[in-house]
């Protein structure tokens, strides 16, 4: 199986765009999980349009970001799923958990508006 | 070990001259003096701010010390100027004039070696043989000393040892052995060559000298090599001096693994033929040790893999129930369930339990990750479970419990997929709750299907708080409900396609009536039919249950 290779691309204003490529499984697992860690940013979007299909591993990931976010106080966004991941993040019941966003740019602007 | 075993780390200077050029002395002797006058290790007639003897650097036991001999202008530690001698740390940065010189310091070592494309190598004044031509003619290696350094060598590398210090090892024989005063051994990894081991500093070496070692395998030496680049850079000191240079390759029967660099100034040491020759058995030898000790490294790495699984394993099958029929006396319902470890071991789990004599509790879960982290999680979930589900909660009730131990465990981001329910054996009423898990399905003997599709939460472990709900639904009798892991649904193939909903919900129709195992094991046959010999990424585990 191909493996995952992650680009770090920063986008100004404290964001930074994690470009996945290639299978989000247990095997891409401690890189993703470093790479998240390691971020100064405050937000935080993981582009996942490259990313054919996870495994429980890869949603625990996705879990991990959400719950470390909160108790920093960062912000995240997840966009750009496959259905097959859409599918996936459905059934284990976290589709309205995760902040989801069809495009980065949606993301962008949803995340750096003001709060009302 | 023999006690010719390279020290740790030998000291070394950096001396940063002022033509912006930087060389590195690795301090193999007790004394270094440095002035202006060419009797000293370190002579820069050029430089006027210097006295004729300056400063020296002495050993003085495990230390070293630089020493100012009374100089003129004198001598600046940290920028501060010392009297008489002082004991060098690490990084500290002796100053006389122009001239800074770093003691012991800490950079990356990428630069160790460079390849330069444009030496003045001339190959005409190289002497170059090869293994193959000096196996078929023994007289090649000659002279007592020469056959002790080879005995020595085959003495010290019979032991084992990690690969790291293998390589020192073998870069400090071959120093020994040809009296070199530097050396580089360098390995191929994945075509690109690794610096392993080094005596010495700011290597600069021939592309074509590396292509003709390592494409043709030959062993050369050769004389002169950098005259040109001596004259070009900065050429008071030692160690750009002309040099007398020997490499050859470190290879086994049908490849080479890498290459062996030594030199040493001209003047000082000029390599012989038979030096050439010595090194290249030499290498031989060491590079299949070299193998050898990979292969170990790899094999050792394998069995505790493979030790690893073997507990994952053993774990999951203590916890898991095996005994089937697990009811036999019981007529009022049909259970059976199978799980097929993948080769890494998931941590899938199901679990059944009388509640009581009317209520039976089943369970299938699914925990993220894999191998022995997988499996403990999956038996403490499972424990925590059925301990919850003693005091007759609710499904959703047990779940909401459940969750919160877990989330309290706080175990990074792993989490486990729970399906809970409950069937009340006098009504054929299942109450259940599912905490991120796949639907099940609910089939009838004639192969109608329907899906379990409510949802009481995300999955089980993540996050704090959740209350699961509780669902019910009715079976009539006859009617039975299938759980399965995501190990069925993504098994694939050879080409990599999945086995998918369908294909499951085909198959559970197709063998509907049959008998719980058999439904089971009906199952798994088809999921091995499909996926042949292509590798399983993940336990599939089936749990089937039939109201009668």
């Amino acid at each position: 199986m191909d493996k995952l290779s992650i680009e770090v691309v920063p986008a100004g204003e404290g964001i930074r765009i994690l470009r996945l490529e290639g299978p989000l499984t247990l095997r891409g697992l401690a890189e993703f999980q470093s790479i998240v860690r390691d971020g100064e940013e405050p937000i935080t979007i993981v582009n996942l349009s490259k990313v054919p299909f996870m495994d429980s591993a890869g949603l625990g990931a996705l879990m991990g970001m959400h719950t470390s976010s909160q108790k920093l106080g960062r912000k995240y966004a997840v966009v750009g799923a496959s259905d097959r991941v859409r599918v996936l993040f459905g059934v284990a019941g976290i589709e309205n958990i995760l902040v989801t966003y069809d495009t980065v740019e949606n993301a962008k602007t949803a995340l750096t508006e003001p709060r009302a | 070990m023999a006690a010719s075993e390279p020290a740790k780390a030998p000291h070394q200077l950096s001396i940063n001259t002022p033509n912006g050029q930087t060389n590195h002395v690795t301090l193999e002797r007790d004394r270094y003096a440095l002035g202006r006058a060419a009797t000293n290790e370190f002579s820069f007639p050029e430089i006027s701010f210097l006295s004729r003897e300056h400063l020296a650097f002495e050993r003085e036991g495990t230390n070293w010390l630089v020493r100012d001999l009374a100089s003129r202008n004198g001598t600046f530690v940290n920028e501060t100027r010392i009297a008489g001698a002082q004991v060098l740390r690490p990084n500290d940065v002796v100053r006389v004039g122009p001239l800074r010189i770093v003691f012991d310091e800490k950079t990356a070592n990428v630069d160790k070696v460079v390849f330069v494309e444009n030496p003045a190598v001339r190959i005409a004044a190289t002497t170059s043989t090869t293994l193959k031509g000096l196996l078929s003619d023994e007289k090649e290696i000659q002279g007592s000393g020469h056959m002790q350094a080879l005995i020595r060598a085959g003495r010290e590398l019979a032991g084992h040892m990690p690969l790291e210090k293998l390589f020192d090892l073998i870069l400090h024989l071959s120093v020994e052995a040809v009296g070199a005063t530097r050396g580089a051994l360098m390995t191929l990894e994945d075509g690109e060559l690794l610096v392993r081991a080094t005596r010495g500093y700011g290597f600069r070496i021939s592309s074509h000298v590396r292509d003709l070692v390592l494409k043709e395998r030959r062993s050369l030496l050769i004389r002169d090599a950098l005259s040109e680049q001596a004259l070009a850079g900065w050429h008071s000191i030692v160690e750009q001096r002309i040099r007398s240079m020997l490499a050859v390759p470190l290879q086994t029967e049908d490849r080479v693994i890498g290459l062996i660099y030594l030199d040493s100034p001209h003047h000082i040491h000029e390599f012989s033929r038979e030096d050439l020759n010595l090194l290249t058995v030499m290498s031989n030898i060491a590079a299949v040790r070299i193998e050898n000790a990979r292969l170990t490294e790899l094999e050792q790495a394998e069995r505790v893999r493979a030790k690893e699984l073997e507990h994952a394993a053993l774990i999951q099958h203590s916890i898991l129930p095996g005994n089937f029929p697990p009811f036999p006396h019981r007529k009022d319902f049909e259970l059976h369930a199978a799980m097929i470890p993948a080769r890494e071991v998931g941590g899938d789990l199901f679990d059944f339990f009388l509640l009581d004599e009317d209520h039976l509790g089943f369970v299938i879960g699914d925990v993220s990750g894999k191998g022995v982290p997988a499996a403990l999680f999956m038996a403490v979930s499972r424990t925590l479970l059925r301990a919850t589900a003693q005091h007759h909660v609710s499904p959703g009730e047990c779940l909401s419990y459940v969750n919160g131990s877990l989330v309290e465990q706080s175990i990074a981001s792993m989490f486990v997929t729970l399906f809970y329910g409950v069937l009340d054996t006098r009504t054929g009423e299942v109450q259940f709750a599912n905490g991120g898990h796949n639907p099940p399905y609910i089939f009838s003997a004639d192969g109608k299907l329907r899906s379990l599709a409510e949802k009481s939460g995300p999955m089980v472990g993540v996050i704090e708080g959740i209350e699961y709900g509780t669902f019910t639904t009715q079976l009539t009798p006859g009617e039975g409900i299938l759980l399965y892991t995501d190990g069925v649904t993504d098994a694939m193939d050879k080409s990599e396609q999945f086995f998918g909903e369908e294909r499951l919900e085909q198959c559970l129709r197709e063998h509907a009536s049959e008998p719980m195992d058999r439904l089971v094991h009906s199952l798994h046959a088809a999921l091995d039919d499909f996926s042949q010999q292509a590798p399983r990424f993940d336990d599939i585990t089936v749990l089937a249950l039939r109201y009668c």
